[in-house]
């Protein structure tokens, strides 16, 4: 399945935030990280993925996840989220 | 004499001397022997002794490294408390702590740079700088202040002449005003807490202990203090480890665990709370929040290891009560019992209205050895949470904490008296948050309310005024508090909803925010 319906969905779940913090459109690319940038602490990147697992139906391998330095990034998080949809 | 159980650093310098050979520190991928930390700290007291006559507390800031811990027992060993600022405050928030505290020495590390330039504009600072690179382009720019480089210049054994009473470590805690409270626990206080924990758990020189809390958390200081005097290694974690924390817990092999419960429900989300999982840990404690039951029993599962729920404010120096919870763990509404006093420290339950002694529900009022005397220098605030009354007119803090005692004597943990709530483990007074955004927005009524629904958040309703908008106010909020006490949605109301007394409806405003 195509990836771009988790990042749309994602970035809707986000859109409060970056607004509130004042993030360009243009700067949210898919090296962009939701964590290091301050954007999300890790309660609510859990919350976040917690929110992609129901609406996608899959569950992440948070143990697995974490060993990619990379899976705070818009598009490797997109991607871990879709690659479980498509194992599912 | 360089000994005295009840100084610090007099305890500090003789586990330095019996574990020299020992590592003291983990971090970064590097290991630090107690002879390597003690030697760097020798040499940054004699810079402080040089230049701070006064004895006033000294400033640390930096990231968790070496040169921050030689910095802080440095301070400790030149007879000066150290007050931890926090890199990831707002510098205005690290500024105020500075100019409260009245240091006249900051030691700070390669990580700090950014945090020190912006500091160094907003507070006049003419005193002594330790530095962990070289002073190179500061001494120019800022030729008032004294420049030291402290690597790598190994001093001398220092003569240790604090006092019993004298401040170790000095820590600031959200008030109600903007103007956070100044919490100095003396050297008696600290190492009353340090006598009643070494003695009553068994760590060993081959224990490693986590390192989960900041420096601006006084749990920190059971870290490393409980640590060193036990002649164990402190494991820094790596960045990003509260989602990196099992692999952190892993690969330093952990044996002697402590963090806020939020830590533990945050791996139990990820569920990484399997049987099993965490086999390294033999022992763990909890304090700083809340302990849910389900999660105390799922820690314990994970390490197959005894698990202690401890509990106290600041200013009774870090814990003061703790419960073992086991087969059959005592709990109410979830939440595990925090168990009886330490010995020696002794309780009261008072009614909050009347302040009449009450026999088993009250807010909780603590006296002895671990409680500080008061806060720094604020008359004020002393006389509304301290008083004296008993034999030999014995010194009382009220810890605004609803507590209700069982039939054996143990704590269960109600509610608060005044608007302060736990994020984390770190204690945010509402009012604290209101007060700046009233700042700011005008005129208009403010109430900010904690929001358990998911993970713990701060709402604001703020009545609309047209001087800021939300994103405008949540930006001055973020230069000025930490980050915990940032709201994260602002919701402004035509009129504030007042209930029947004439206070604000704060049921109303549950429903506007779960709506």
């Amino acid at each position: 399945m195509d990836k771009s319906e988790v990042s749309g969905y994602l970035m809707q779940l986000i859109s409060d935030k970056l607004r509130l913090f004042d993030v360009k459109a243009h700067e949210v690319d898919d090296h962009f990280d939701l964590v290091r940038s301050g954007l999300l602490d890790s309660m609510s990147f859990i919350d976040l993925v917690a929110s992609l697992e129901d609406k996608f139906n899959v569950e992440i391998d948070f143990e697995k996840m974490a060993e990619d330095d990379a899976f705070t990034n818009i598009g490797r998080l997109t991607e871990i989220i879709n690659d479980a949809r498509n194992a599912g | 004499m360089n000994k005295d159980p009840q100084i610090l650093a007099k305890r500090l310098l003789e586990a330095f001397d019996v574990f020299a050979q020992n590592t003291a520190l983990s971090a970064g991928g590097e290991r630090y022997k107690y002879a390597d930390l003690g030697g760097i700290a020798f040499g940054i007291s004699e810079i402080i002794q040089k230049h701070n006559d006064l004895k006033s507390p000294v400033a640390i800031l930096g990231s968790k490294g070496f040169h921050t811990y030689a910095g802080i027992c440095g301070s400790l060993f030149a007879s000066c408390a150290y007050m931890p600022l926090n890199l990831r405050f707002p510098a205005a928030r690290n500024a105020k702590m500075l100019d409260r505290s009245g240091a006249s020495v900051i030691i700070a590390d390669n990580a700090a740079t950014p945090m020190l330039e912006e500091l160094l504009q907003q507070v006049y600072f003419t005193g002594t700088i330790i530095l962990e690179g070289d002073p190179g382009n500061w001494q120019a720019k800022y030729p008032d202040i004294y420049w030291y480089k402290a690597f790598p210049s190994y001093g001398l054994i220092p003569e240790i002449t604090a006092q019993p009473d004298d401040t170790a470590y000095l820590l600031f805690t959200s008030g109600t005003t903007g103007v956070p409270k100044g919490v100095p626990v003396s050297n008696r206080n600290v190492t009353a807490y340090l006598d009643h924990v070494l003695a009553q758990y068994n760590f060993t020189p081959d224990d490693r202990f986590s390192h989960t809390f900041d420096l601006t958390f006084d749990l920190s200081v059971h870290d490393m203090m409980v640590c060193w005097l036990s002649g164990a290694c402190l494991c820094i974690p790596f960045e990003d480890t509260a989602l990196k924390i099992a692999a952190y817990i892993r690969e330093s092999r952990i044996s002697v665990w402590f963090s806020v419960p939020s830590v533990a429900s945050l791996m139990d989300r990820m569920r990484l709370l399997k049987p099993g999982t965490l086999e390294s840990i033999r022992m763990s404690f909890f304090c700083g929040e809340p302990l849910p039951e389900n999660i105390a029993r799922k820690w314990r599962s994970a390490t197959a290891a005894p698990v202690v729920n401890l509990y106290g404010p600041s200013e009774a120096t870090i814990a003061i009560s703790e419960y073992e919870a086991g087969e059959h763990t005592k709990q109410k509404n979830g939440i595990v019992s925090l168990g009886k006093l330490f010995p020696r420290q002794e309780y009261l339950l008072i009614d909050p209205e009347t302040s009449n002694t009450t026999q088993t529900k009250g807010e909780l009022c603590l006296s002895g050895s671990q409680v500080i005397q008061g806060y720094l220098d604020d008359q004020e605030l002393n006389e509304r949470f301290f008083f004296n009354c008993g034999e030999q007119e014995k010194r009382w803090y009220r810890t605004g904490d609803l507590m209700e005692i069982d039939t054996e004597g143990d704590l269960f943990f109600l509610g608060r008296t005044d608007a302060e709530v736990k994020i984390s483990g770190f204690r945010v007074n509402l009012l604290e948050v209101d007060a700046l955004i009233r700042k700011y927005n005008g005129a208009g009524m403010v109430a900010t309310l904690l929001d358990n629904k998911r993970s713990p958040r701060l709402v604001s309703f703020a009545e609309r005024t047209g001087k800021y908008d939300e994103k405008g106010l949540i930006n001055r909020c973020r230069h000025e508090l930490p980050w915990y006490m940032i709201p994260e949605v602002i919701i402004f109301v035509e009129k504030m909803p007042l209930n029947a007394n004439g206070k604000i409806d704060r049921n109303a405003l549950k429903n506007i925010m779960h709506g």
